[in-house]
């Protein structure tokens, strides 16, 4: 499993294990040689001798938990953090990674995670942000849109316009946008952090598409996801990182998911991915989720359906087209356009009014961006959990703190948090942080749990365990309705599986339906249901 | 394992010292500056007569925290003091018992707090605009009434009460002192303990987050509003029993001082962190400054930009510390 560490520092070994074309990579310098990289944080050993070749035409793929040392091997090779030790080569030459710009000029080029763009400027302005002179002359302009507007057509996004501004674009449009930014630097390395998890299939197989040609042609990618499928589909050779080092590596032909998975997670016998639990729970009768004649949006087609407790009921289709809805609606979130939507946590079926009665009701939702609407990370873990459910723990007003502790470790001890001495919510780990945030409503005693994409951007171990909850938390009588965007969660984790086209459920497959064909089928509406049944 | 212990304990001083005794120690050091700079600065009746001036900004600027930690900033806190003030001096002045002077000077404070809160909450406004406006509208109101005379008397009562030469009972500090610590500290406890306490800090630190968590923002943003306004009418109020008379202009340096005050005891103008006994060593730092400030008998264009430049540099270090507190 573990590689041995000593060969670790042979380049030959690393250069064979991620080589596509043996005799080409032994003849050129490679774009990146990073060698022995280390960087601490007081105690903590962010990245211990982290060691990495990226052969010029190879996408090569760093895997691993949160913590496990990507972001900062990924911030030391951009500039944002420098190494205790440790020296950078880019083709051959040692380059002095001091800021970004340093690393710019270097030639590495790098999509964080995090969407940055100026909102308020013009798709046009902010894909030359920061690039090239920024007084603009006609034949600069004129030459800055065709340019852009090339790469926009290669990453499948011509519906972007150049002078709309950014702020008027959804998530994934913004996305496309700072990836656009990124290859019109024409980088020698250009590094994808988790920079795909907003794209739907469209512009995600866009991107990769692209990325080939590009390498094709001599740039080098990094690339980092926390989604398996894309990382078989896209990389030539995948770097595992564990507890800051590197812990293996291995090349297109000799990788498959599971042996990825252990090699990441460290554990000897990983759960299989595809264990499915629902055939053990005992599905009620009770209904929890009716919809009658539901419509969305303003001329979207009407739909009816209803879910059982008991179910986990998986809500896909590319992005935006109404799945988001119909969850935030259940939540009381957003209004329907007409029709009729009920729902009920452990009372009976009720009209869905508000969000506050919902919860009420103990129909709870865990939004999708937990930095934004999920938690404030700035408050202690505590305040994070506790604060809708405070009530519960005051004696004439005044709250006794040891009351919210001792139900914290409760909560915590179902969602498997294990509370350290870590009080700020910001410096937890992204599942972490969902954990806490799912805590906080099983707080609320629910009966029916909405979850809008809640294993995006956390780590591969905690998104089993997460898994194992939600199936838990179905055992014990709940519905769990969750928006997933990940394939394999669709087909693994779901019992059913309702795939929205056009603001309107269009497929409604039970599971044994359920594969990544169907699913994609059913994204571009190639199945379109004539007669939705309630109930499986 | 000693070195790791040793760690975490200049971890665990770091982010002590973003969390409070920073604000003391500077507070030391001003204090022994001014000891060593001033002749009597440290004699007990120069720390009385810093405590009962003290304490007017520290009242006022109890209000401003509670605006401070749900993001907002009370620009009408002058405006109000000098309508406590104003209000507060005629009343007494036709002689009206205290009970409906201070029954009068809580009403219009709950009153234009809760216009702000609501118009912030409700309309969406941002806050700085808003008290801007009710400010402006308080204190023409104020300027109307009185002709912009020096108007009425203070009640009886209050001048032993704000004297810096009397004492609380066996406490050897004016009554006005005890006030604004009890004040403080039961703000503070009400704050950490009550269910609506923490929703203040939730909704500051994370407005959307806060409304998913049945924060009602109407709600809590009113009652901080609604109270910091009262807390700057009773300011007025006290205010008399010192300068004697009714003068609307009272309240003008407060603006200023106030959220100094705010920034210097280390609660964040982005919201959702601070406290009420930050507030408390600020409004300390900022008095003692300024009585250096004028014993070095600088003038008054000087003061204010020394007491500026030092705002500057003490909450320069406050960031910097929170910064690497944060990274650890």
């Amino acid at each position: 499993m573990n590689t041995e560490p000593k060969s670790l520092y042979d380049p030959i070994v690393l250069e064979a294990t991620t080589g596509r074309d043996d005799s080409d990579a032994s003849t050129t310098v490679p774009v990146l040689e990073a060698g022995a990289l280390s960087k601490s944080f007081g105690a903590t050993h962010a990245l211990v001798d982290g060691t990495l070749t990226v052969p010029a035409g190879h996408v090569v793929a760093l895997l691993g938990e949160n913590g496990s040392g990507k972001s900062t091997l990924v911030k030391i090779l951009s500039g944002v953090l420098r190494p205790d030790s440790g020296t950078v080569l880019v083709e051959g030459a040692v380059a002095k990674l001091k800021t970004p710009q340093n690393a710019l000029r270097a030639g590495i080029v790098t999509v964080f995670q995090e969407i940055l763009v100026a909102p308020h400027r013009t798709v046009l302005q902010n894909l030359w942000l920061g690039n090239g002179p920024a007084r603009e002359t006609r034949k600069l302009d004129c030459e800055r849109r065709k340019r852009a507007s090339a790469v926009l057509e290669t990453l499948a996004s011509e519906d972007i316009r150049l002078d709309d501004t950014v702020e008027r674009l959804d998530l994934m449009q913004q996305q496309v946008c700072v990836i656009a930014r990124a290859m019109l630097r024409e980088p020698r390395l250009l590094i994808l952090d988790e920079s795909t998890s907003t794209l739907d299939i469209t512009r995600r197989d866009a991107l990769f598409a692209s990325l080939k040609a590009r390498c094709a042609d001599g740039m080098a990618a990094l690339f980092i996801s926390h989604r398996m499928d894309e990382v078989l589909a896209v990389a030539d050779g995948f770097v595992a990182l564990r507890s800051g080092s590197v812990v293996g590596t291995r090349s297109r032909g000799n990788a498959d998911a599971a042996d990825l998975i252990r090699l990441i997670s460290g554990e000897v016998a990983t759960r299989d991915a595809a264990g499915h639990t629902a055939t053990s729970r005992t599905v009620s009768d009770r209904i929890v989720v009716q919809a009658r004649a539901a419509v969305l949006r303003p001329g979207s087609g009407a739909f009816d359906l209803s879910v059982r407790a008991g179910d986990i009921v998986g809500l896909a289709g590319l992005e935006g087209h109404g799945q988001d809805e119909f969850l935030r609606a259940l939540a009381g979130l957003h209004r329907l356009a007409g029709g009729e939507l009920l729902a009920a946590g452990q009372g009976d079926l009720a009209p869905v009014s508000n969000y506050r009665r919902s919860v009420a009701c103990g129909v709870v939702y865990v939004p999708r961006d937990r930095k934004v609407e999920g938690m404030a990370d700035v408050l202690p873990i505590l305040d994070n959990y506790g604060v809708p459910t405070l009530p519960h723990d005051a004696v004439f007003g005044l709250v006794r703190s040891g009351h919210t502790r001792r139900r914290f470790r409760r909560d915590a001890g179902t969602v498997n948090f294990t509370p350290g001495k870590q009080q700020s919510m910001g410096r937890l780990s992204g599942g972490n942080q969902q954990k806490v945030i799912i805590a906080r409503w099983l707080a609320a005693q629910p009966g029916l749990i909405l979850l809008n994409d809640p294993t995006r951007g956390v780590d591969l171990k905690t998104k089993h365990e997460l898994y194992d909850l939600f199936r838990n938390l179905a055992a014990g009588g709940a519905a769990v309705v969750m928006l997933s965007s990940e394939v394999d969660e669709l087909v693994h984790l779901m019992d059913r599986v309702l795939v929205f086209h056009d603001g309107s459920v269009a497929t409604d497959l039970p599971h044994d339906e359920v594969t990544s064909q169907a699913l994609v089928a059913a994204y571009f509406g190639q199945r379109t249901a004539d007669g939705l049944q309630g109930t499986r | 394992m000693t070195d790791r212990r040793s760690e975490t304990v200049v971890r665990a001083l770091r982010s002590n010292l973003a969390g409070g005794p920073a604000q003391l120690l500077t507070l030391i050091a001003v204090f022994v500056a001014g000891t060593g700079a001033i002749p009597g600065f440290s004699e007990p009746s120069s720390v009385r007569a810093m405590l009962v001036i003290a304490s007017f900004l520290g009242i006022a600027a109890l209000g401003q925290t509670l605006v401070v930690l749900v993001g907002g900033i009370d620009l009408s806190l002058p405006a109000m003091i000098g309508a406590g003030n104003v209000i507060t001096a005629h009343l007494a002045g036709s002689g009206q018992p205290s009970g409906v002077i201070f029954c009068a000077v809580v009403a219009v404070g709950l009153l234009v707090g809760t216009i702000n809160g609501l118009i912030a909450s409700v309309w969406k406004v941002p806050p700085l605009v808003v008290t801007l406006a009710t400010g402006s509208v308080v204190g023409g109101a104020i300027l109307i009434w009185t002709n912009a005379s020096l108007s009425g008397r203070a009640p009886d009562w209050l001048i032993p009460f704000t004297s810096a030469a009397s004492s609380a009972g066996p406490v050897p500090v004016a009554p006005v002192v005890v006030l604004w610590i009890v004040l403080g500290l039961g703000g503070e406890f009400l704050l950490r303990r009550t269910h609506r306490g923490r929703q203040i800090y939730m909704l500051g630190a994370n407005r959307e987050a806060a409304r998913l968590m049945l924060v009602s923002e109407r709600t809590t943003t009113t009652l901080c509003f609604a109270i910091s306004a009262v807390l700057g009418g009773l300011t007025g109020l006290l205010l008399t029993g010192f300068t004697g008379a009714g003068l609307y202009t009272v309240g003008d340096p407060y603006l200023f001082l106030t959220i100094a005050s705010v920034v210097v005891g280390g609660t964040s103008l982005l919201g959702g962190r601070g406290g009420m006994v930050r507030s408390i060593l600020g409004a300390l730092t900022l008095i003692a400054l300024t009585t250096i400030l004028v014993g070095e008998s600088l003038s008054a264009g000087a003061q204010q930009a020394v007491l500026g430049a030092v705002i500057v540099a003490v909450t320069a270090l406050y960031g910097r510390e929170r910064r690497v507190g944060d990274r650890v």
